[in-house]
């Protein structure tokens, strides 16, 4: 496997994004008359999430705006980051942002299950973005502690 | 649900996130002290380094370092524990792969990586740092351990 190496704030950068996308999402999703947009907002996140776990933080689209408009005006990264932990951390937030899509295709009725997948999106990009805690580590060791993947 | 008890809703999201945040940053990189008399024996890691098995313990102090692939502040850690390897004499560093040794992760019970375990110069593990650790707790472990 060759060993990529992104800058460690494009993908803090998107999580930035992400976690305000998500509080846009609880607000509207908490109203009735606003729930379809909310619904269209995670299909939205879901496919960006896709791109990310699948091409990597590079590609998506967060990332892609981070290169093309942030990173001009930051001095060069003190050290670059292997690229798979936040690749691994958008595979997490796909399977999350899947399940909360599921909930608000099948209507209003499972709005709770909307919530709080979109809640628990949330709460991994808040910590990534502003205590720079890596969730998606956790998850991985504790899946691969309990031998539920494969290493 | 009218527009004040969604805002307040969303408030509270972002303030428990906050809590959660401040509480898991104040825990990590710091030293806990061990004194439950465990000594690692050297042989059960199967530990190697630059390609080579780890067949001696530090003179003085060993620095045990679990990491995993998926963990970003790990290599930080490394880069960080094998400078005070370099500076220190009597001092080993050993970083090991948890993937490869889930068994390790289970009897060291490592929940989060990086977790490094500083031993004595007899094996027993005398502090147990979760999270990557700045460089003047290493050093404040180190100390008491050389000066013991």
């Amino acid at each position: 496997m060759t060993q990529s190496k992104i800058d460690p704030r494009g993908p803090r950068f998107g999580a930035s994004i992400t976690s305000v996308l998500m509080l846009v999402v609880l607000y509207l999703a908490l109203d009735a008359s606003t729930y379809q947009v909310a619904v269209w907002l995670i299909a939205i996140n879901t496919a960006f999430f896709a791109i990310g776990a699948s091409l990597g933080n590079a590609k998506h689209p967060y990332g892609l705006i981070f290169k093309g408009l942030i990173r001009p005006l930051l001095q060069a990264p003190k050290e670059l980051e292997d690229a798979r932990p936040p690749k691994f951390a958008q595979l997490i937030g796909f399977v999350l942002s899947s399940l909360a899509l599921v909930f608000g295709l099948l209507g209003p009725d499972f709005q709770i299950g909307l919530i709080i997948c979109a809640s628990g999106i949330f709460f991994a990009a808040f910590l990534n973005a502003v205590f720079k805690y890596c969730v998606g580590c956790q998850i991985w060791l504790a899946l691969a502690r309990s031998s539920l993947i494969k290493v | 649900m009218p527009l004040d008890q969604r805002i307040l809703v969303l408030v509270g999201l972002v303030l428990l996130a906050s809590i959660v945040g401040l509480w898991l940053s104040s825990k990590s990189g710091k030293a806990r002290q061990i004194n439950n008399g465990e000594q690692i024996q050297l042989s059960n890691l199967g530990a190697t380094k630059n390609g080579k098995p780890v067949v001696k313990l530090g003179e003085k102090v060993t620095l045990l370092q679990f990491s995993s692939d998926f963990c970003s502040s790990c290599k930080q850690t490394s880069v960080l524990l094998e400078n005070i390897e370099k500076a220190n004499e009597g001092l080993l560093h050993i970083d090991l792969d948890i993937a490869e040794r889930l068994d390790l992760a289970k009897t060291f019970n490592i929940l989060t990586t990086p977790t490094t375990l500083i031993l004595d110069s007899k094996g027993s593990v005398v502090s147990r740092i979760v999270g990557a650790p700045k460089l003047a707790t290493i050093e404040a472990e180190i100390e008491k351990l050389v000066n013991k």
